[in-house]
């Protein structure tokens, strides 16, 4: 737009001046067309009279010549005297100066002369025509000129303008809007703000182009959140599977040498209450055997624990039931068991549904935990939080934890303020034999036997853990479906 | 290009202008010596300048005309033609195409319009009355303009 402005500003005085001259040009060409026609027409009048005897004629030609058109001198120069027009002064001779362009001497009068006469009667005919009527016209014309480029110029101004308004702005809009969205905003919606029909077009097309575009990126992000989701899940799946097939292959092995070992300790402990049975009861040999039978049943006891890990053990006896007695029995013999300095807690919901379990595993399962806690506290001030309720899981618990299903379930959770544990450390808690405490302070069976319960009640467990805070652990035990006869955790059962 | 012309012809004829005034500068109408026409009116000339077919006595008028004086130029067009030089050459176009007459003949060099004045029978030709007086065969039949 300035550089149109510019343009003009450079245009309009060249195009003045052109426009000016061709006119005047063409004015002062008319005047002598004029002048010199109407010369020649009075010369041509007088030609034929005779000077000398008809002076008085004349001098009427000249008057008349004076008065007609824009003549203002008219003389006869006869024989070196100036026979003039009797409405006018008239000029020496020697001051007369013919013109032979407009305004050629700058005295507002075009002179001519002519020849009249032959002879002994020629004469010259001098005549006089006034340029200021012409002079007027051209300051008219350039007035005109003026006027005219002045309207033209306020036209290209409101042109400009409206130009401005209507297509530079909105391109200029379109253009910063276009940045915008090839920058990555794409949230804001394209208006137009032009009356134009091809920048409304322009504007829709381009908002179309922003949309379609917000659609892609929202489709392509959700298919982003959808796979690291999904990358989250699988790996969650593999550390799951992992974590599985060792625990799964070292209750194999452990079952296996177990029942090995149970097996050579049955015979073991029959022979030695065999013997004991031929021998007196104070006899050295007796006292002997009789250690032998207590640590032979340790080892059975151990052997037992293995195979309950293994989840090889025969002697569930699993059965329908609302697990709060069950707990509220294990904790009674736990109380009995813990020192009176810890504080162990208990919220137990009566008001749940049954779980297929076999509550002497369950005891177990409850004292095995609330053992580990107590060893956990031992060192430190705290208690033991044991509750027991009805939850539904989300299927966000499930993605997390594969061996959950979407449904109602019995959770059993132990919680202290211990010592805690490490993540590595959590990773292994369900392996057999594996212990945090000293030598000889446990046997490294407590979870592990844990474990093999949860898994032998189509269950699932949590740990969680964290260093200086304590750890929490949860049991989810399926509830029984009294519909369906079943368990609602509608997953399959492990055998 | 014309605003030039005119400032040279302004500047030569303010040089020629002392010139002028003290010998009383003359442009003089002439013909050969062998054309029986001895005055031609002031109407005819015009005529025969504009492309249009002047016959006297049954002698047919043939004009001439000069270039490169623009003095001359200047008074054939005020007081020979008179009417401007664009009024002129469009009227003698116009005329030439309606009568279907030849256009007036234009010469550079005094010699050859002269010579032409010369071979052709009642041809008309104006120049200064110095130079037509120093001319043979050639007779003046008329003064066209007489300077003061």
């Amino acid at each position: 737009m300035l550089m149109v402005l510019l343009i003009h500003a450079v245009l309009m005085p060249i195009l003045f001046f052109t426009l000016a001259t061709a006119v005047e040009r063409n004015l002062e060409d008319g005047f002598l067309d004029d002048a010199r026609l109407y010369a020649r027409v009075i010369a041509d009048g007088i030609d034929k009279l005779d000077v000398e005897s008809g002076q008085e004629l004349v001098i009427e030609r000249l008057d008349s010549a004076v008065l007609g058109g824009q003549s203002i001198y008219a003389a006869l120069v006869y024989k070196n005297t100036v026979i003039a027009s009797s409405m006018m002064e008239p000029l020496e001779i020697g001051q007369f100066q013919e013109d032979f362009e407009f305004g050629e001497h700058g005295d507002d009068t075009y002179y001519l002369s002519l020849p009249v006469g032959s002879g002994s009667r020629a004469g010259i005919l001098h005549l006089g025509f006034d340029e200021a009527p012409t002079r007027e016209n051209f300051a008219t014309i350039r007035s005109t000129i003026i006027y005219a480029l002045a309207a033209y110029m306020l036209l290209v101004l409101i042109a400009i303008g409206y130009l401005s308004s209507a297509v530079v702005r909105p391109l200029k809009w379109l253009q910063q809007a276009s940045r915008t969205i090839s920058s990555g905003e794409v949230d804001k919606e394209l208006q137009t703000k032009s009356s134009l029909v091809e920048i409304q077009d322009l504007t829709a097309d381009l908002e179309k182009m922003r949309s379609k575009l917000v659609g892609m990126n929202a489709q392509l992000q959700q298919e982003i959140a959808d796979r690291e989701l999904a990358d989250t899940e699988r790996r969650n799946l593999e550390r799951y599977l992992r974590h599985a097939q060792r625990l799964e292959s070292l209750g194999t092995l452990a079952g296996g040498v177990a029942h090995e070992f149970n097996n050579i300790l049955q015979p073991l402990l029959l022979y030695t209450d065999l013997a004991l049975e031929d021998l007196p009861e104070d006899s050295p040999a007796a006292v002997n055997l009789r250690n032998v039978l207590d640590l032979a049943s340790r080892a059975k006891g151990l052997s037992q624990q293995i195979l309950t890990f293994g989840r090889q053990d025969t002697d569930a006896d699993f059965e329908e039931l609302n697990l709060a007695p069950v707990v509220h029995e294990a904790l009674t013999m736990i109380r009995a068991l813990l020192l009176a300095t810890i504080d162990l807690r208990a919220d137990i919901s009566g008001d749940i549904g049954d779980v297929r379990c076999d509550p002497a595993q369950i005891k177990q399962l409850i004292i095995n935990l609330c053992n580990n806690s107590f060893r956990a506290l031992s060192a430190t001030d705290g208690y033991i939080h044991v509750s027991l309720k009805e939850v539904l899981v989300p299927r966000n618990k499930v993605t997390e934890n594969p061996n959950l299903h979407e449904g109602e379930y019995v959770v059993l959770q132990v919680a202290d303020t211990g010592v805690g544990m490490d993540p590595q450390t959590v990773e292994r808690v369900f392996e057999p034999f594996f212990t945090t405490q000293d030598v000889g302070q446990g046997t490294g069976l407590g979870l592990s036997v844990v474990h093999g319960i949860v898994l032998r009640h189509d269950g699932e467990i949590i740990v969680e853990s964290e260093l200086g805070k304590g750890t929490t652990v949860r049991i989810y035990l399926p509830l029984v479906d009294e519909d369906a006869g079943e368990n609602n955790g509608k997953r399959e059962s492990h055998g | 290009m014309r605003s030039a012309c005119t400032i040279l012809a302004l500047v030569v004829f303010g040089c020629l202008l002392p010139q002028l005034a003290d010998a009383e500068r003359m442009v003089v109408l002439i013909t050969g010596e062998s054309c029986p026409v001895h005055e031609l009116s002031t109407l005819d000339i015009r005529k025969a300048y504009l492309s249009v077919a002047v016959s006297v006595d049954g002698h047919v008028i043939r004009p001439f005309r000069l270039a490169g004086d623009e003095l001359l130029s200047q008074i054939f067009y005020q007081s020979i033609v008179s009417m401007s030089q664009k009024s002129y050459e469009r009227r003698a176009l116009s005329m030439a195409v309606k009568y279907g007459t030849p256009r007036p003949a234009v010469f550079d060099d005094v010699e050859s319009a002269v010579d032409a004045v010369r071979r052709l029978q009642c041809g008309v030709l104006y120049l200064w009355k110095e130079d037509a007086d120093s001319l043979d065969s050639v007779r003046i039949i008329k003064l066209l303009w007489q300077g003061d």
